[in-house]
């Protein structure tokens, strides 16, 4: 199991030095690497769920260095929650390194795009299967510096190099709150590794500090782009189509939900700061939902419909980290296929990513459109799709508890999540609309032609997913032996479904809950109806943008964060760092303290050379007042 | 007696005192020379107030060795002197101190 | 008679003295310090050392002196130009030393007075003493001082000597 592991980890980055070092001009050599890489670690994570039905937990550990009492421990956990997480990141890590063979078929920088590609594999496998918290914290950066060379890939633009800066920097300030978070757990707990904290924190619950559960929460608010760091998602767009649908979408945001989930089941977050998040990413959900109808670009309005499903999640860690994990494997396989078939169409139009330039893309893209169709209805929980189940599951769970203990917070957060409802499928639908439905609208749309064979197989096997992948969860489809559960790995399963047993018939035995599930149908309807009227039948404009342009400006403000940001980093911040530079650093330390060191020696020396270089008069009187020290010495004496 | 002692000591206390503040004051070296020359004739004045008082002889024979080492000194600083202003043109303490900076 | 002719060597003595001080060139300078030794070895009569006045008067007065003139005469008098006012403050400097001194010496001599005497009385008004004393108990500084005298010699004959005739020689081989 040990070399199994290692080897899927390893695989990658072997095979993006490969690449790095010597393929980086090849025309195909790199992405042959990279595919074959990702093929490899996807069988073998596979093998591994597949060898025993019930994986009961696989630890291992090496000590890389240690001082004192303190040790830096290297190795891999291999729980459910692993299992489940490596599943999705290999699963759609392997299709979308396919998908990209296709996508970037025209780009001259294929060797770079596919290292980095393999480099991100590397990182992000090593974050799931970290055992501790510093090791999850090395490949936290690492997963942020893929990013960051993705999304500059297109590096001649001024918005990707901005933008991938944006994202780093973004990212780091999240970062010092999580690695303080983390410094505070191994001085509290002497440990950071999660086994063992799942110990302690079993036998002591009440020890969880809510201080350093804010502190590491930082980090998620990073990494998963939640208030206030959030700003930097949509920027990233600019990266190319395929790191968005894996990165952006599907895996690397989702890591902040998976350190919360892990972080959650040992017991770490107290519950303020469950509070916190429920709050925090409850606001996002419904926000987000709302600029996502200020924005025309494709792939911006599925970067904010990210950032409402990210607080989805949150919520859903809130409410029961299973709700949250159950959200985040949906999540990523319709999120994915979105992103693809927005690849696709962005491929087959050239570049084209304005939506009220595209449409009528269903008669000459059939089948990406029939897959963009099965997505669309996942995300916008129409029963029987997968994200139907998760999306319903956190309602209920949300309705649940603000039913039960009937506080004013709890009601907010669940109107605030049936508000981020009730906006999904209003945005889906003006999107669906623009883009497949009517006539086309621009030249480009209407030379559009159906993708090769490399973009349509991983979107036609996604969007089987985003159909079928919960019917895993929602019913038990166990078959080969009961390794495999539905479309699923039964091991990639069990972390969430044996939760769900337990939770849901809680769940759909609160009063009202079957009230809640015909309403939040009803809402779903309504919503689309609403997007067909004011969005649909072929206008070719947005229209709010027409009609109502203060309220489209200012969704497409998306909540003044950008401006706030910049604001604050041109006055305070430059200033401050400009005092910083010419007074702390040039007056003080290099003028004062170096050079005044210096002076300060200077004046010694010239003192004592004057007492030497003088005239001869002078040293007759220096002469004389020695001999009247040593003539007054030896009297005294 | 203590009389006797100060009637000598007292001249030759201020001759060694105004050779000081000539030796302290003087510009050029060769005046500054004669200085120094006053101040020893005054120690050896002291010196002999004192033996003289005292009836001792050792002051006297001291005082004749001062006499014998004052001349060699004043023969080799004036050889000295006459060297230098050869070279240097001026025997002006102001602007002779050579050391390098 | 002996208080005339002490204020008249005293004032001899300080006279010259300050003419050293206040002098502007090498000549009145050396004038005023043989005025100076000259009342010096007055002194030394009143105290009774005759010989000693004697070789004060030739040696110092007559050999260190003519010294300084020879050299005066080599490089050349110079007049100093210094100011009236600078002579007053050295002249004020001086008198208050003489205060100084007037009142720091009788204390002196009074400590100096309660030492007692040494057995053993020899006159230092007397030549042969001095014969005597030098060849017997104080041998060998009389010998160090004659070795002394040698190098001083051997000392001024190199310090004077030219070295531009060994450069010429050289130039010509």
């Amino acid at each position: 199991m040990d070399v199994e592991l290692y080897s899927i980890l390893l695989l990658p980055l072997c095979s993006a030095a490969i690449i790095a070092l010597f393929l980086r001009s090849s025309k195909w050599g790199g992405a042959t690497v990279s595919v074959t890489s990702a093929g490899i670690a996807l069988a073998m994570a596979v093998a591994a769920m597949l060898s025993d039905a019930k994986i009961e937990a696989f630890e291992s550990r090496h000590v890389l260095f240690s001082l004192g009492d303190f040790s830096m421990n290297f190795g891999v956990l291999f729980d459910p929650a692993a299992m489940n997480m490596l599943f999705v990141v290999c699963f759609v890590g392997f299709l979308i390194h396919v998908f990209s063979v296709g996508y970037m078929d025209k780009d001259p920088c294929k060797g770079r795009f596919f290292a980095g590609m393999s480099f991100f594999m590397f990182s992000m496998t090593g974050l799931v299967l970290s055992s501790n918290l510093f090791m999850m914290f090395v490949f936290w950066e690492l997963v942020g510096f893929s990013s960051y060379a993705l999304i500059a890939h297109y590096a001649d633009t001024e918005a990707a190099r901005a933008a991938s800066k944006k994202a780093f920097i973004v990212n780091r300030v999240g970062d010092v709150g999580f690695l303080l978070g983390i410094i505070f757990c191994q001085a509290k707990f002497g440990t950071t590794s999660f086994s063992e904290l799942s110990q302690i924190l079993s036998q002591n619950p009440s020890q969880a500090s809510t201080l350093m559960g804010l502190l590491l929460l930082c980090g998620f608010l990073g990494k998963s782009a939640q208030f206030p760091l959030q700003v930097w998602l949509p920027d990233a767009m600019a990266g190319p189509t395929p790191v968005s649908a894996l990165i952006h979408a599907a895996t690397m945001v989702a890591a902040g939900v998976f350190m919360l989930v892990r972080l959650s089941a040992v017991g770490m977050l107290a519950p303020d700061v469950l509070d916190t998040v429920a709050i925090l990413c409850a606001l996002m959900a419904f926000f987000a939902g709302l600029w996502a109808l200020g924005q025309n670009d494709i792939k911006k309005i599925l970067a904010y419909s990210t950032l409402a499903h990210l607080g989805l999640m949150g919520v859903g860690v809130s409410l029961g980290y299973d709700l949250a994990m159950y959200h985040l494997t949906m999540h990523a396989f319709f999120k994915a296929t979105l992103f693809l078939v927005a690849g696709s169409i962005i491929h087959a139009c050239c570049h084209e990513q304005d939506i009220y330039k595209m449409g009528g893309l269903f008669r000459r893209m059939p089948l990406t459109s029939f897959v963009g169709l099965l997505a669309s209805l996942s995300i916008i929980a129409i029963p029987y799709f997968s994200g139907y189940y998760s999306k319903e599951a956190i309602l209920a769970a949300s309705f649940g508890k603000a039913h039960i203990t009937g506080a004013v917070f709890d009601q907010i957060v669940f109107w605030l999540v049936m508000g981020a409802a009730l906006l999904t499928p209003i945005y889906m639908g003006r999107l669906f609309f623009n883009v497949f439905l009517g006539k086309p609208n621009s030249e480009k749309a209407a030379n559009a032609k159906e993708s090769g064979i490399f973009m349509i197989l991983p979107l036609l096997v996604l969007g089987i997913y985003s159909l079928a992948g919960g019917w895993s969860f929602a019913y038990d489809i166990f078959w080969l032996d009961g390794k495999m559960d539905g479309l699923l790995p039964s091991a990639a399963t069990q972390f969430v479904g044996n939760m769900l047993e337990v939770h849901m018939p809680a769940l759909e035995s609160v009063q009202g809950a079957g009230l809640l599930a015909k309403l939040a149908l009803s809402l779903t309807v309504l919503g689309l109806l609403a997007a067909y009227f004011l969005y649909g039948r072929n206008r070719g404009y947005d229209t709010l943008q027409r009609n109502v342009p203060i309220l489209y400006d200012a969704l497409k403000q998306h909540g003044w964060f950008d401006s706030l940001y910049d604001w604050y980093v041109a006055k305070v911040q430059q200033r401050f760092a400009v005092l910083l530079a010419t007074f702390a650093d040039m007056f003080l330390i290099e003028l004062l303290f170096v050079r005044g060191i210096g002076a300060f020696c200077a004046v010694i020396g010239y003192g004592i050379k004057g007492l030497h270089v003088c005239s001869a008069n002078s040293q007759v009187r220096w002469f004389a007042a020695g001999a009247l020290l040593l003539f007054l010495l030896f009297v005294a004496f | 007696m203590s009389d006797i002692i100060n009637q000598f000591l007292a001249p030759a206390l201020m001759l060694f005192i105004t050779g000081f503040v000539g030796a302290m004051l003087k510009r050029n070296l060769i005046s500054l020379f004669m200085c120094v020359e006053l101040m020893l004739c005054g120690a050896m004045l002291a010196l002999l107030s004192f033996a003289s008082a005292y009836d001792d002889m050792r002051g006297g024979v001291f005082t004749f060795f001062i006499l014998t080492i004052a001349a060699a000194e004043v023969a080799v600083g004036l050889a000295i002197l006459t060297r230098l202003f050869s070279v240097a043109k001026s025997v002006s303490g102001n602007n002779l101190g050579n050391l390098r900076d | 008679m002996a208080d005339f002719s002490y204020y008249i060597f005293c004032a001899m003595l300080l006279g010259g003295a300050l003419v050293v001080l206040l002098s502007r060139g090498y000549v009145n300078a050396a004038m005023g310090m043989l005025c100076s030794m000259l009342g010096a070895a007055g002194l030394m009569v009143l105290m009774q050392c005759y010989f000693l006045a004697f070789v004060m008067v030739s040696v110092y007065a007559g050999s260190v002196l003519v010294l300084f003139v020879f050299v005066v005469m080599l490089i050349g008098d110079v007049k100093e130009n210094s100011s009236i006012w600078r002579k007053i403050g050295i002249v004020g400097l001086w008198v208050v030393l003489g205060a100084f001194v007037g009142w720091v010496s009788p204390m002196l001599s009074q400590a100096a007075a309660g030492l007692s005497k040494t057995t053993e009385v020899v006159f230092l008004s007397q030549a042969k003493n001095y014969g005597l004393v030098l060849m017997t108990e104080f041998m060998l500084p009389f010998q160090i001082a004659g070795a002394l005298l040698l190098a001083a010699m051997i000392g001024v004959m190199v310090v004077a000597k030219n070295p531009s005739r060994k450069k010429a020689r050289r130039e010509l081989v």
